[in-house]
């Protein structure tokens, strides 16, 4: 620099700068520094959206874009308060590249966030190409044609590439509203239209009142113009509050959106009552409104969301109630149909059993069969009342110490005719080095998890083999954990779907095509199962290669 | 939805673009004081023609 140079600078007096931003050279101090009243809630809240998702796109975009406008904040701070040439001719670039970035980003965006897909690549290429100019000839007097010291106001004079930025900005808003009205047009629904129709307008307004204060700037020469980019920043912030609403980013209570719009209307309202901003009176004014109008669909927004939840937390307490009348209802009809059922079976079997003398022989088979199928009934309305009072909690253990091998092998005698009868043949196998005492309730070991597990293997195998093993871990040749016994039912019968397989233990849990299978089926016998295999610190899970490929259902107990 | 893989490139060579950008004007501008100045009204030349520029070099 010539001393010529040197002494020119000093004749204008500029006040030193501290930390880039400090300085007494602004000209309308708190305008200036509530810029970072936006800065810093922009950042932390594009930061908070990335964190909560970071690998998502949208938040990826949302995150770069507000950084994009803060680098564009804090260079338009530094070149308002610097009194170094070369540093006003540096962050005027910075912003300049930072204002592309800004456009191209916000457009990137409002794509994905609104047709929740990606650009294509072709696409990527070709909505990114306005930035190329921008990117190659930055530091050239296209540009920056350099500094005006001719009226001490420390400004860059900008060249011919501000046409081409302002274009291309003007550019990515028209493809904003372009794809906006697209979207418009295709919603399936009108809370989707109001939804795109908001956001397009958020990042519009946004985006045109970024750029038009500095339209203005080089068009009229008044530079102070420039400072009220800051109108588009608490718009910028109100539109990321409201993004995260719609995005639910992280659960933001009511209360939380209307402190934020609260703070960002204040910090509006108190530029009104600050002397010697008389420009900036009527921009402010329309912020104010606009501000206003935004919060308003804010807080309205969350207060539906939050009715919604409230609605649906009243009908599921509701609905508890209603279920629970229902179980109640339930567990006195099976009680009392229990009690019909257990006396009409004493009747067939005193009959069959000759006890009201000598029957014809017609009769006696009529009987007997009349007994099987009131037995069957008494199955079934007690595996019901057994799976209400499970789920009710007033089941009670008689837990004593127990051989579980003798209560397999008793088991399968029991079972063995109904398997023959169907041709199936029970292969039971017993490790012999075992040891299988246990401790537990006996009567609903046998009843609710053995004889269950077998009984079905015979009910859903219509032809084949069924295989029962046992297994502990005292034994050496197993690779069961500690203390552990392991019975395993494996059947090649109908086999279990993948979506069977999901709601296999659960209450009422029928597979899909098992009723064709076992018509006496109550869905209760495995969600019983489990819960006393739970009760009793084992687990129980099934295996299936699929349909029609067998079935292997495992339990593990604790052993003595 | 997810990043997708060539979405981060894209990205970050856009990233990269942005960042040799700003590298350069850093180095010509704080480095090297590359750039003109106008002394009075008459030395600012006009945006759209760029012939009436003169170069600081």
């Amino acid at each position: 620099m010539t001393g010529e140079l040197e002494a020119l600078i000093e004749a204008c007096e500029w006040f030193p700068s501290y930390y880039l931003i400090l300085s007494e050279n602004v000209y309308t101090p708190l305008l200036y520094y509530s810029y970072l009243g936006s800065l810093i809630p922009t950042l932390l809240i594009a930061g908070y959206v990335l964190i909560n998702g970071a690998k998502e796109l949208a938040n990826r975009l949302l995150f770069l874009m507000s950084l994009c406008f803060g680098i564009w904040v804090f260079g338009a701070m530094v070149t308002w308060a610097t009194e170094f040439p070369s540093y006003t001719m540096f962050f005027w670039t910075l912003i300049n590249l930072a204002e592309a970035f800004v456009y191209f980003l916000a457009f990137y965006f409002f794509y994905v966030f609104v047709f929740k897909k990606d650009l294509t690549l072709r696409q990527k290429i070709i909505f990114s190409l306005p930035l190329l100019p921008t990117l190659a000839l930055a530091s050239t007097p296209y540009m920056l044609l350099g500094y005006n010291l001719s009226d001490c106001d420390r400004n860059a004079f900008e060249g011919i590439l501000s046409v081409w930025d302002f274009s291309m900005e003007f550019l990515f808003a028209a493809l904003i509203a372009g794809f906006a009205g697209y979207a418009w047009k295709n919603a399936s629904s009108w809370e989707q239209k109001k939804q795109t129709t908001l956001l397009a307008t958020g990042i519009i307004a946004f985006l045109l009142s970024f750029s038009l204060g500095n339209i203005l700037e080089i068009f009229t020469e008044n530079w102070y113009i420039g400072q009220y980019g800051l109108f588009g920043a608490p718009i910028f912030v109100a539109f990321l509050a409201y993004l995260i609403v719609r995005f639910k980013a992280f659960n933001l209570k009511l209360i939380g959106a209307q402190a934020l719009v609260t703070a960002l209307w204040l910090l509006v309202l108190t530029l009104l009552f600050v002397r010697h901003i008389e420009n900036v009176r009527v921009v402010t004014s329309i912020t104010l409104i606009f501000v206003l109008i935004l919060g308003i669909i804010l807080v309205r927004s969350v207060r539906k969301e939050v009715q919604q939840r409230e609605l649906i937390q009243k009908q599921e307490q509701e609905l508890e109630v209603v279920n629970k009348q229902q179980e109640t209802l339930l567990h006195f009809i099976s009680h009392e149909i229990k009690g019909y059922l257990t006396k009409g079976e004493s009747a067939f079997s005193e009959i069959a059993d000759g006890d009201y003398g000598a029957i014809p022989a017609g009769v006696k088979t009529l009987a007997s069969g009349a007994l099987a199928e009131m037995r069957k009934g008494v199955r079934t309305v007690m595996e019901i009342l057994d799976a209400s009072n499970l789920k009710k909690g007033t089941v009670s253990y008689k837990m004593q110490t127990f051989d579980l091998k003798a209560a397999v092998v008793d088991v399968v005698n029991h079972l063995k005719p109904a398997a023959e009868a169907k041709h199936i043949d029970i292969k039971t196998t017993i490790d012999t080095q075992g040891r299988f005492i246990m401790n537990g309730d006996e009567e609903k070991i046998r009843q609710h998890v053995l004889r269950n597990l077998i009984d079905n293997a015979i009910k859903y195998t219509p032809e084949g083999s069924i295989s029962v093993e046992l297994g502990s871990s005292n034994s050496p040749s197993t690779s069961l954990g500690v203390n552990k016994i392991r019975f395993v039912v494996k059947d090649s019968g109908v086999g279990i779907t993948p979506e069977d397989m999901a709601k296999l233990f659960t209450e009422g849990g029928h597979g899909k095509d098992s009723i064709k299978v076992n018509s006496h089926s109550t869905g209760y016998g495995l969600f019983i199962a489990k819960e006393i295999v739970d009760a009793h610190g084992g687990k129980i899970w099934a295996e299936s290669k699929g349909q029609g490929k067998g079935s292997r259902f495992i339990v593990e107990l604790p052993a003595l | 939805m997810k990043t997708t893989k060539e979405s981060a490139y894209f990205l970050a060579i856009l990233l990269g673009l942005f960042l040799t950008a700003v590298a350069i004007s850093y180095y010509r501008y704080m480095v090297l004081h590359e750039f003109q100045y106008f002394v009075t009204e008459s030395d600012i030349p006009d945006r759209f023609e760029m012939s009436s520029y003169t170069s600081a070099l």
